[in-house]
Formats: structure tokens, C-alpha cells, sequence
């Protein structure tokens, strides 16, 4: 069910009624019907697939139970080792055979030896990368002794499938998100409506800008060969904005919707494009799965102890797997490969923690040195979408050399004035609230000018949605990760 | 106070919808018009030929006329891939294609382009593609403004509230786009879903138009037995082809009236060679095959399954044909 349908706008608020005045006052049955809806929820793609989420909540749920028993390290770390095997095993078949498979073969190939072995047709299930990884953290953190597993098999299965975030995140922690399903929530206006000013800024992000600028980076990219460097620049920039509107948009829905029914979840952007530098920018760019690579992978290996050699290795391999989690392609290991050159300056010399507090703060606009430094950071992440948006690396590359090349300073084949209008407003509303959670969070509750242009921007969301959506229940793009 | 409050919220919100949706009308902001589905009349070598008179029919040579409206002329689908140049790839033997399709063709004009072409291009296959709305051409009225009675009547006793009630409903109706926004689009979502609300056009042509004492149907029956009648004489095979909505392949239910009144027309007529192009999508996403989702025009791909249908038919009677020499 996808949150940009009609589907979606009936299953809400049956599931708010039945939550609120129906089950609201046994939590066991309230825990009960989101499991229910949650499974609806998925269910809804392609039921089938349920069962994998069915057999890694089972797993998972067992093997902590088993961790918090055991006391023999050996045996531990072969019980946790069997939830990794199983949850990385799904993932890696699904997503990843076909890629290891193609490059495996061409790769014999390449040394003169051929190998017959035919790729599987293989549909992969949507959301798995997120779920996957809220279920290793659970194992993780009851293997690290950072949390007690459940015994309440309702209240795990809740967690791991909880539909607001169960297909495209944030990807929560069973730290923060486990204890709410544990105690009893209560109704809350202020909180239901937050919930809906945020979904509606949500659907704004996702069906006015995300997919409007998707059709012109689609048809840029899909046909870039016959299009100038200038046209090309401006197809990266709407894929900027199609993957920013397109994945903050929906992290907001899910935050929003999840908080009407009294749960609380991490903010996953924090106004990225607003950034000063790349570590900057990986602050407050899908923060749920940095900070997870951060905790799982990054902190293992050794994190900035150690040598340069042992950081420069360090942040090679986070990007890289970060690159590589989002799909099965050359593409997104060059673009995580990217990131990291970007980042590893800064780090080297120290000053990726130069810029911790929110830009211009207590300021109405930038001064010029900190709109240089956003504008410098905003091109080299437009450069990256490059490589994230392209078929394959031939593509990329001959997009890119079409850039550069004296095209770049022809008059552009497409310049859909309107919708540059419209990501203008639209940055605008983020720049002023960049101090909150999302971008229509209220201004002030006080009765002043504010309130009245809070109702009228609240009202011009709305009507915005109404009538500048793109007329398609268009998917979202981390679906497919 | 707070009721006070709460009308001018209500205001308010209306108000900047209106503004919105007036600045979108004047503006175009998001380009929406270029997707509406573009129709181009092509010139044609041979339809100009036809046309002055100055061509033979060959003898070898299968002549087969094309005729329809924009569904079949391919609206907002490359030429290559339309149904005529489908066809032509798709037939064994040498032929000849005229197709005279044209957007927003009706019945009347179909028929009109039929008797002025098969004179002169004698074809062996007449292959008319028929859409539910060609019936249109002369378009029902559903507040006709008939000649008042001579006789006068006695008036009704309407409640002045009642006509001050449908004077404003009508009023704000004419003056707010925003209304007619909502409403038109709130039909068309329903319709998507196989919900069709008892006003507008589609409800008048589907429900209420093939009805067998609907005088345009009549009309429309009379003018496709004159052409099967003038096909039987010509020794010409006349194929009638059902157009489907293709945005409503998955709610066949929505056309009942309109199939049956067809079906029992053709079972009453053996000239005629029916398809109900609906029959040729059973069970398949009609996503696959539409253009866009609040329009019923064909993509290349039912384009190509139509002409594959039909060339296979084609092609059976021209085997047969020429068994029998």
C-alpha cells in the first residue's frame, strides 16, 4: 500500500478509529491490531512476501530470548552469528544474487573462461534492507548486553513490522521504538495534529515536488544523449530534489502517522541541502542509516582509532557498504565511493565537526561564506546523484562528459519555470523552519501575525497537494533498497 | 466567537484554493497540458491520391480501409507504432492500408468517410473501429431547452427556498473553479475505480444512450447496416471492431448496457464480422495498456495486440480465400 493512495487514505482511518475507540483500552489488543494492519499494510504488494517477515520476527524474537539466557560467549556468538547469517542470508539472496552472479561470470570471462549459469528471476520483496537491519540491531544490542529482550512475542512483532516505517524507514532502534510498545498510550490532540501537519508536509515533499520533478529527470536521463550539458545539469538537480522530496517525504509521513498513534520516531533529515560540508550533510541526510553504520560497522572496525591508513580504510568501507545497500549496482558503490573522497579531507584535517549547530542560527539569511559553502556542498551532492540516478557506469560517465563539454553553455531544452517556482516556496518554508523537525512544524502557538501565516501556509500545503500532484500514485524510490 | 472563527477558517481555506487553482489556469505552472493526449492528422500520399481521383485499384493488391476516431489513429502514440503501421508489418501478403481514422471522429462522420472512400478505393476488408462515445454526434441534452407548450399550464408550487437554494448552488457552481475542479476530478478518480456517479456524460452514454428507443442509437444501427450492406455488395468483408476504454479494462462491468445492445445488434446482422476488443485484454493490468490513468486512449502495446488480432484474421480469410481458388 503505497501512502500517496486512496488505498492508504481509507486503511488510516479505519485503523485510527479502531486504535482509539475500540482497542484503546487493552494494550495487548492495541499492539494486537497494529500487527494486523501492519501485515495488511504489506500484505497489500504481494502477500507472499509475509512470510519473510514472519520467519525473521520468529527467528529474531527466539534467538533473544536464547542471547539473554546464555552465558557461554562461544555459544553466543554463534547464536548471534545465526540471526546475522539469516537475515543477511535473505537479504543478500534477493537483493544481491544476481548481482554477484553477472559479475562473477563476466569476471571469468574476462579471463577467457566461460561460465553457463543463468540469472534468477527474482522480485525483490519491498522494504527488506529496512527491516533487516531493525531486527540485526535487536540481536546486536541483546548480544552487546545494551538491551533485555522481549518475552511478549505481540510486542516484537509489532516492532519489527510497525507499518509506518516497515518499507522505507526510518530505521528504527529497538532501544527507542520496543519500550513504547510496552506502555500504555494515551490520546493526544497536540500530538495527532503535529502528526498530520507532518504527513500533509510529507505528501507536499513527495507528490508535489518528488514527483513532478521526476518526470523531467526522467526524461533527461532516460534520453540524455539528445540534450545539452545545460539540460543535463538541470535533470541532476530535479533528481536532487525527486530523491530528497521523494525519501524525506515519506520518512515524514511515516513519523507523522506513527505519532498518531502515540509513537515517537527519530528524525531521519534534518534539512540536508542545507548543509556546509559533506560531514555536514551525512548528519542530516537519512540519519537512521548512517547513524546504524555508524553503531554496526563503522565502531567495530575500529572507527577514528588507529592510524590514517585504519581511517581512511574505515570510511572507504562505511560509504562503500552504504552505496552497496542501496542497490545491487556499480553505480551506487561509485556514488558511496564518492561520498567518501568528498569526506575524507575534511576528516583527515579534522574539521568534519566544524559545523555541529543549525546554519545561521537565530539569522534570517546566510552570510556570503556560508551560502558559498551550502551552494559548494549542494553542486558536489547533485555531482553524486549523478552516479545514483544513471543505468550503469557508462551512462554516468557519458552524462557526465556531456556536462562538461561546451553544450553546458547553451540556452537549456527544457526550463519548466513553474516548478523551479515551486521547489523555490518550497525551500523557503524549509529555511525558515530549519530549526524543527519537518518543514511545516508550527511557527508559534502564540495568537500573532505568525499564527495567521501558519493557517494560510498550512491551507496553501494543502491545496497545493490537491492540485499540483502529479496525477500518479507514483512509487517511492527507497522502496527498491 | 469560536463559530465566528471556525466560518472564517472555512472561508479562508476555500478562498486559497480558489486563488490556487485560478493561478494554476492562468499559469499552467506544472506543464500539465502537454500531457494531454496529442493528436496529429497525418497527410497521406495515398489518401490524396484517392482523393483526386487518380488512383487504380491493383488487383493483386488486399485494399483494406481503416476507420475510426483517435483511439485508432493512435492519439499520443509515435506513427510507427500505431495500429495501421502494425498491420501492415504484420500481413503476409501485399497490401494496401487506407486508413482515414481521425480524432474525435463520430458515427456520422465515420459513415460519411466510408461511403466517400470505398467507391474509389474498393477495399476487400472494412475494418471500423467503433468507441462507445462515437454515438455523440448529436450530443444529448440533458436540460433540453424544448419549445414551451402553447397550452399554459398551471404553475408548480416550488418553496422559494428551494429555488433560492439551486439559484446559489448553481451560482457558486459557475462561478468557482475550484468546485468544477474537484468535481471533474473526483468523477474521474471514482471512475478509475469502476464508480460512475449518475451525472455527466459517461453516466448519459453508458446508461441511459444504448437503449433501443434512443433515436441515436437507432440512427447509428441504420448507418452500420448501410455499410455492411454495401460491403455484402462489394464482396467486402466489413469488420466491426469494439473499441475498449483502455484506463477501464478492469471494470467491464461499467459498459454492460453498451455490450449487450452491441452483441444483440450483430448477432441480428451476419454481414458484420464483430471483435469486442474487450475480449482481447481478459484478465490482464490494465495499467499495461493505457496511456494514462484518466484517459482511455491505447498504448503501442494494445495497439500492436489489435492489429495482431485482426491480421490474424485477415490472414486466416485470405488463406481461405485462396484455398477455395
Amino acid at each position: 500500500m503505497l501512502f500517496n493512495s486512496i488505498d492508504f487514505a481509507v486503511f488510516l482511518p479505519i485503523i485510527f478509529i479502531l486504535y482509539w475507540f475500540v482497542t484503546n483500552k487493552n494494550l495487548k489488543l492495541q499492539n494486537c491490531l497494529i500487527v494486523v494492519a501492519s501485515y495488511t499494510f504489506y500484505g497489500w504488494w504481494d502477500w507472499r512476501f509475509l512470510s519473510l517477515i514472519i520467519f525473521s520476527t520468529l527467528v529474531d524474537y527466539l534467538i533473544g530470548i536464547s542471547l539473554s539466557k546464555q552465558e557461554n560467549q562461544t555459544k553466543r556468538k554463534i547464536l548471534l552469528w545465526t540471526s546475522i547469517l539469516v537475515n543477511l542470508g535473505f537479504l543478500g539472496f534477493f537483493k544481491y544474487y544476481n548481482f554477484f552472479l553477472d559479475n562473477f561470470i563476466a569476471a571469468f570471462s574476462f579471463f577467457g573462461t566461460e561460465i553457463n549459469a543463468n540469472s534468477l528471476d527474482i522480485i525483490l520483496p519491498v522494504g527488506i534492507s529496512f527491516y533487516t537491519f531493525q531486527t540485526l540491531s535487536y540481536s546486536i544490542d541483546i548480544y552487546k548486553r545494551k538491551l533485555e529482550p522481549t518475552k511478549d512475542f505481540i510486542a516484537f512483532s509489532a516492532f519489527v513490522s510497525f507499518f509506518p516505517q516497515l518499507v522505507a524507514g526510518p530505521i528504527e532502534r529497538a532501544t527507542n521504538l520496543l519500550p513504547q510498545f510496552y506502555i500504555k498510550r494515551n490520546f493526544d490532540y497536540s500530538k495527532t495534529v503535529d502528526g498530520i501537519r507532518q504527513i500533509l508536509w510529507g505528501l507536499f515533499k513527495k507528490m508535489v515536488i518528488a514527483d513532478n520533478c521526476a518526470q523531467y529527470a526522467n526524461i533527461i536521463f532516460n534520453n540524455s544523449a539528445e540534450y545539452s550539458g545545460s539540460t543535463l545539469v538541470l535533470g541532476a538537480i530535479f533528481f536532487t530534489f525527486q530523491i530528497y522530496g521523494d525519501f524525506s517525504g515519506y520518512s515524514d509521513i511515516a513519523i507523522g502517522t506513527s505519532r498518531l498513534f502515540g509513537f515517537n520516531l527519530k528524525q531521519n533529515f534534518a534539512f540536508p541541502y542545507f548543509s556546509r560540508d559533506i560531514a555536514e550533510f551525512w548528519r542530516r541526510w537519512h540519519i537512521s542509516l548512517s547513524s546504524w553504520f555508524r553503531d554496526y560497522l563503522y565502531i567495530p572496525l575500529g572507527g577514528s582509532r588507529g592510524g590514517t591508513w585504519n581511517k581512511i580504510r574505515n570510511v572507504f568501507i562505511i560509504f562503500i557498504v552504504s552505496g552497496f545497500w542501496h542497490g545491487a549496482n556499480w553505480t551506487y558503490i561509485v556514488w558511496g565511493a564518492l561520498n567518501a573522497l568528498y569526506f575524507l579531507p575534511i576528516f583527515i584535517t579534522n574539521n568534519n565537526r566544524n559545523n555541529l549547530n543549525i546554519v545561521a542560527q537565530d539569522k534570517y539569511l546566510p552570510n556570503v561564506k556560508e551560502f558559498l559553502l551550502i551552494l559548494l556542498t549542494f553542486g558536489l551532492t547533485v555531482f553524486a546523484w549523478i552516479f545514483f540516478r544513471a543505468e550503469n557506469m557508462g551512462h554516468a560517465l557519458s552524462y557526465i562528459s556531456t556536462i562538461f563539454s561546451p553544450s553546458l553553455f547553451k540556452y537549456s531544452e527544457i526550463f519548466p519555470s513553474g516548478l523551479l517556482l515551486l521547489i523555490l516556496f518550497f525551500l523557503s518554508i524549509e529555511w525558515i523552519n530549519r530549526n524543527k523537525k519537518y518543514g511545516l512544524e508550527q511557527f508559534s502557538n502564540k495568537k500573532n501575525i505568525f499564527l495567521i501565516l501558519d493557517v494560510l501556509l498550512l491551507f496553501s500545503v494543502f491545496w497545493s497537494i490537491v492540485i499540483w500532484n502529479s496525477s500518479k500514485e507514483v512509487e517511492f524510490i527507497y522502496f527498491q533498497f | 466567537m469560536k463559530a465566528l472563527k471556525y466560518i472564517l477558517y472555512t472561508c479562508l481555506f476555500f478562498l486559497i484554493g480558489e486563488l490556487i487553482i485560478r493561478i494554476d489556469l492562468k499559469y499552467d505552472l506544472l506543464n500539465k497540458s502537454p500531457n494531454k493526449i496529442e493528436v496529429k492528422i497525418e497527410e497521406s500520399e495515398l489518401r490524396n491520391k484517392i482523393e483526386q481521383g487518380n488512383f487504380i485499384p491493383n488487383s493483386n493488391q488486399i485494399r483494406i480501409l481503416v476507420i475510426g476516431d483517435s483511439y485508432i489513429n493512435g492519439g499520443g502514440i509515435s506513427t510507427d507504432n500505431k495500429f495501421s503501421k502494425n498491420l501492415s508489418y504484420l500481413l503476409e501478403k501485399d497490401i494496401l492500408i487506407l486508413d482515414i481514422s481521425r480524432p474525435s471522429n463520430s458515427t456520422l462522420d465515420n459513415y460519411n468517410s466510408f461511403m466517400f472512400y470505398q467507391e474509389k478505393f474498393k477495399p476487400q476488408f472494412v475494418f471500423w473501429a467503433y468507441n462507445f462515445n462515437d454515438i455523440l454526434y448529436s450530443i444529448p441534452q440533458i436540460n433540453p431547452s424544448k419549445k414551451r407548450n402553447t397550452v399554459k399550464l398551471p404553475p408548480k408550487r416550488v418553496t422559494k427556498k428551494r429555488i433560492g437554494l439551486k439559484k446559489y448552488v448553481s451560482q457558486l457552481y459557475s462561478f468557482s473553479e475550484l468546485i468544477r475542479y474537484m468535481s471533474s476530478n473526483t468523477q474521474k478518480q471514482l471512475k478509475f475505480r469502476g464508480v460512475v456517479l449518475p451525472i455527466g456524460e459517461f453516466y448519459q452514454l453508458t446508461q441511459k444512450t444504448y437503449l433501443e428507443t434512443n433515436k441515436n442509437w437507432i440512427d447509428t444501427k441504420k448507418k452500420l447496416d448501410s455499410v455492411s450492406q454495401i460491403c455484402k455488395r462489394n464482396q467486402s468483408k466489413f469488420i466491426l471492431y469494439r473499441m475498449p476504454e483502455f484506463n477501464l479494462l478492469n471494470h467491464p462491468q461499467l459498459f454492460s448496457i453498451f455490450d449487450k445492445e452491441m452483441v444483440d445488434y450483430v448477432d441480428s446482422n451476419r454481414n458484420i464480422t464483430y471483435f469486442n476488443g474487450i475480449e482481447d485484454f481478459n484478465n490482464e493490468d490494465g495499467d499495461k495498456f493505457m496511456l494514462s490513468k484518466y484517459d482511455g486512449h491505447p498504448n503501442e502495446l494494445a495497439h500492436m495486440r489489435i492489429a495482431k488480432k485482426i491480421a490474424e484474421y485477415i490472414n486466416r480469410k485470405e488463406a481461405g480465400a485462396h484455398n477455395n481458388e
